[in-house]
């Protein structure tokens, strides 16, 4: 009888160490919850830091982070079911346009991290010579799909121009180096280097200059910032300035990294190597840290507008909220 | 008339209570629309043409995808039936087939098919597949032993005795496995489109819900869905009670 | 003594036959070294003790077994299920559920490959011999016990078979149905004699029915006794009152008895 004696002894008290380890934050530590894209990876190493090294807890927070796909993270935020989210700049656009009350507060990515990839020499230099090609991408929608249609506009063309195939587990590179497609969109911080290391080399194809879109950023429910803005303002300056160290030391931001994404340990080169390029997209010396850039955002607005993403019924005034990083 | 009478109480309980769902709970719309918010939503939907041009693409994987794989299945399910050495040599891999999540296959099998349409009429099938040829597995076995000594009395071999005996006891049952079989074929042309289709009512809910924030027409979708799996389960009592002779 | 007008039936001739059929603990014999003769158009019936083989030696003629030895032989040559020479009715009906008594009765010739307006005319008309014409269009669950073993027994006669092998086919029935019913197969036999081997446990129903009643031993079965019966036909199903039935039927009777004692006496001597 002894060992189910221990047995059931380890059952009850197990409950309690599991509830230990959940125990509530000591009183001074607001705990919000943060909603992070698709799985945990090496590109939210400024929110890896901030929790870390203690940006958050200094600012009064304890930020707890939750993995969500995208069309959940903006209706959990809108919701107030989490306090903060990433999203891209313009599914926000059309999501606020669709009645679901979220703004974003803060840029993360001063540059639109998504291009049109292809192998060196086929890539055209302008969007006109798009015109027959097949592009792969992983679905009608999303920063990809919207930046492929306003770069097709740009030259006066549409996806009746091109032919489009979808890739929907993502994996457009395959299909690139298969030759099953001349050009994909990919992100300039991921698929140039996956292929890359497949000894392929790439040439980008970029709306930075043609029809330029905002980057990715923190998104909050229209609730919260009215509620709540130090809140709000206190999470974004903190993670401002937790990617502004990492920016300075990427040292610090992959071994924060290191300490939260699994998969890293398998690969840490190639981890690495992605944290730089990504690096190079938050980096900007136009707006600075956080800030969001309304001129960028207006011709933005214009061009989802004229693509018909967004019918305008929603102005752009109510999506972002620039006082929140300004200053 | 009376069950016309019964069907329409229960739809109209079903819509109020949907609708005391999203009141009771504040629901807002991008989360759980409420019913006249997603009938609106399909009205518009309908007049636009997206909703047939989805729902066509579908209606073809399902009616095609169900025909291959029943047929298969009743095929294999004689085969299964008759002979016990065929079932110990296949059941395995039958079996093994339909334990591996079709959502993780499905991908693979959208490549191996060439990508199109061939390939959505191959997954639907593969998962209407075990159902029914388990139930005709059944249903052939159930044949009454007496009525066999009858029929092999009268000088009728095994194909004559299969056709006249053990094909009708077993409708029945066969019947049972297409009426589940012809839900799963909707079920399947979903996940089908979701490995890889550029259009389809399956397209439409991501379209919907990834793309456009359109809850409603998320929901329309799914509703839609929800009256051709209905109809198609219409169909397949309808042909039992004809062919069925009890 | 039987008559041979109107006879149009086949010979049956069993040989020293032995059949044996594989089980869990070992093969079972089912026969062993049984013959039996049946004169065309005469009608036999065999009564035994239960598990005796009866219903396995009506298999035999019917074609459906092959005997491990010895030899069985309808009019002359061995006999193979469906070529016509032989009817079989069961102890159930064992009809069709989704075909109508027509299509059942009818089913026999449709296998023989005879074309629809025949083989539709010609079970129309057994069916009447039977009795049965009010419910030919009727599904079998919509008979009763009685109607459906007759049109099971219609089937059996619808193809005119020169021998007819009936497995019982009254013992399901009620008292006063299955004499009716005894007097009826009396009568369709008389109208055209065909051979007749009938299983049964009834005595009565034995001397009633047949020219010679075969007594068989319990397992493994064989003849230890043939009992003429040389009553007048037609014969009434009940055949109380008349003194020579009642002889007949002891005889029968002491037959079975001593068979059934050499089934006792091992048990009373403690032998498994």
């Amino acid at each position: 009888m002894r060992p189910f004696r221990l047995l059931a002894v380890l059952l009850m008290v197990l409950p309690l160490v599991i509830a230990c380890e959940r125990m509530p934050t000591p009183p001074e530590l607001r705990q919000v919850t943060l909603l992070l894209g698709f799985r945990p990876d090496v590109q939210f190493a400024p929110f890896y830091v901030a929790q870390q090294e203690g940006h958050y807890a200094a600012a009064g927070l304890e930020v707890v982070i939750e993995h969500k796909q995208a069309p959940d993270v903006q209706r959990l935020v809108a919701d107030g079911q989490a306090e903060f989210g990433v999203a891209d700049a313009t599914d926000v656009m059309i999501a606020r346009t669709a009645g679901i009350p979220i703004t974003y507060v803060s840029t993360l990515y001063q540059a639109f991290p998504v291009a049109l990839i292809g192998p060196a020499g086929v890539v055209p230099d302008d969007p006109a010579g798009l015109a027959g090609m097949s592009i792969g991408t992983p679905g009608r929608f999303g920063s990809s799909w919207h930046a492929l249609l306003a770069l097709l506009a740009a030259a006066g063309l549409t996806e009746d121009d091109v032919t489009i195939r979808e890739y929907q587990q993502f994996n457009q590179v395959d299909g690139l180096a298969n030759g099953d497609v001349d050009l994909i969109t990919g992100f300039r911080n991921n698929e140039p280097l996956r292929l890359e290391a497949r000894g392929i080399e790439v040439e980008l194809l970029t709306v930075d200059d043609i029809a330029p879109l905002p980057g990715p950023g923190v998104i909050v429910g229209d609730e919260l910032l009215a509620d709540d803005p130090d809140l709000v303002r206190a999470f974004v300056e903190a993670t401002a300035a937790a990617q502004a160290e990492v920016i300075a030391d990427p040292d610090i931001g992959f071994a924060a990294a290191e300490a939260t994404v699994p998969t890293i340990s398998e690969d840490p080169d190639v981890a690495r190597a992605v944290l730089e390029a990504t690096i190079e997209l938050w980096r900007g010396e136009e707006f600075g840290s956080g800030r969001i850039p309304e001129d960028l955002w207006r011709t933005a607005y214009e061009t989802m507008r004229r693509l018909g993403f967004i019918d305008g019924s929603v102005p752009l005034d109510e999506m972002i909220a620039p006082e929140v990083s300004g200053g | 008339m009376k069950r016309v009478g019964a069907s329409l109480v229960s739809l109209a309980v079903f819509v109020i209570a949907w609708k005391l769902v999203t009141v009771v709970g504040s629901m807002p719309e991008y989360i759980l629309p409420a019913p006249e918010v997603v009938a609106e939503r399909g009205v518009r939907a309908i007049g636009s043409g997206v909703l047939w041009e989805h729902a066509g693409v579908t209606l073809v994987e399902i009616v095609l995808g169900f025909a291959a794989g029943a047929s298969l299945a009743v095929m294999t399910g004689i085969a299964l039936g008759k002979s016990v050495l065929v079932e110990r040599v296949l059941s395995p891999y039958i079996v093994a087939a339909q334990a591996v999540p079709i959502l993780a296959l499905a991908p693979l099998l959208d490549i191996w098919f060439g990508g199109g349409l061939l390939a959505r009429v191959a997954i639907c099938a593969l998962i209407v597949f075990f159902p029914i040829a388990i139930a005709t597995m059944v249903g052939i076995r159930s044949a009454d032993p007496l009525l066999d000594e009858m029929l092999r009395s009268l000088g009728a071999g095994p194909a004559k005795r299969t056709r006249l005996l053990e094909i009708p006891s077993a409708l029945p049952v066969i019947f049972g496995g297409l009426r589940v079989g012809v839900t799963l074929a909707v079920i399947g042309a979903v996940v089908a489109e979701w490995a890889g289709a550029g259009s389809g009512l399956g397209v439409l809910i991501n379209i919907a819900n990834q793309g456009l924030f359109d809850t409603p027409l998320m929901f329309v979708a799914l509703a839609a869905l929800a009256i051709i799996g209905l109809a198609f389960h219409g169909l397949v009592v309808l042909a039992e009670r004809r062919l069925v002779i009890r | 003594m039987t008559s041979t007008q109107n006879a149009s039936g086949l010979d049956i001739g069993i040989d020293a036959v032995d059949v044996r059929f594989a089980a869990a603990g070992g093969p079972i014999e089912a026969l062993a070294g049984l013959g039996l003769e049946a004169a065309a158009g005469s009608f036999t019936v065999v009564i035994g003790p239960n598990g005796c083989g009866k219903s396995t030696l009506l298999r035999l003629v019917a074609g459906l077994l092959e005997p491990a030895g010895g030899s069985v032989r309808v009019g002359g040559s061995p006999p193979r299920a469906g070529d016509g020479r032989v009817g079989l009715a069961f102890q159930q009906p064992r009809l069709i559920p989704w075909r109508s008594v027509l299509d059942n009765v009818a089913l026999p010739m449709e296998l023989a490959g005879v074309p629809p307006d025949e083989r539709v005319q010609r079970a129309r008309l057994t069916i009447e011999r039977v009795g049965l014409a009010g419910v030919m269009h009727l599904r079998p669950r919509e008979l009763s016990g009685g109607m459906a073993q007759r049109a099971g027994l219609a089937r059996a006669l619808a193809i005119e078979p020169p021998v007819l092998l009936l497995d019982e086919p009254f013992s399901a029935l009620d008292a006063m149905t299955r004499e009716t019913f005894d007097a009826e197969l009396q009568r369709l036999w008389m109208e055209r004699r065909r051979t007749v081997l009938l299983v049964t446990h009834s005595v009565t129903e034995a001397v009633v029915l047949a020219d010679r009643v075969v007594v068989m031993s319990p397992r493994p079965g064989r003849v230890v006794r043939v009992v003429d019966v040389d009553l007048a036909r037609p014969r009434p199903a009940d055949l109380t009152g008349n003194p020579r039935a009642a002889e007949l039927v002891a005889e029968v009777r002491d037959a079975l008895a001593s068979a059934r004692a050499v089934e006792l006496r091992p048990w009373a001597e403690g032998v498994a």
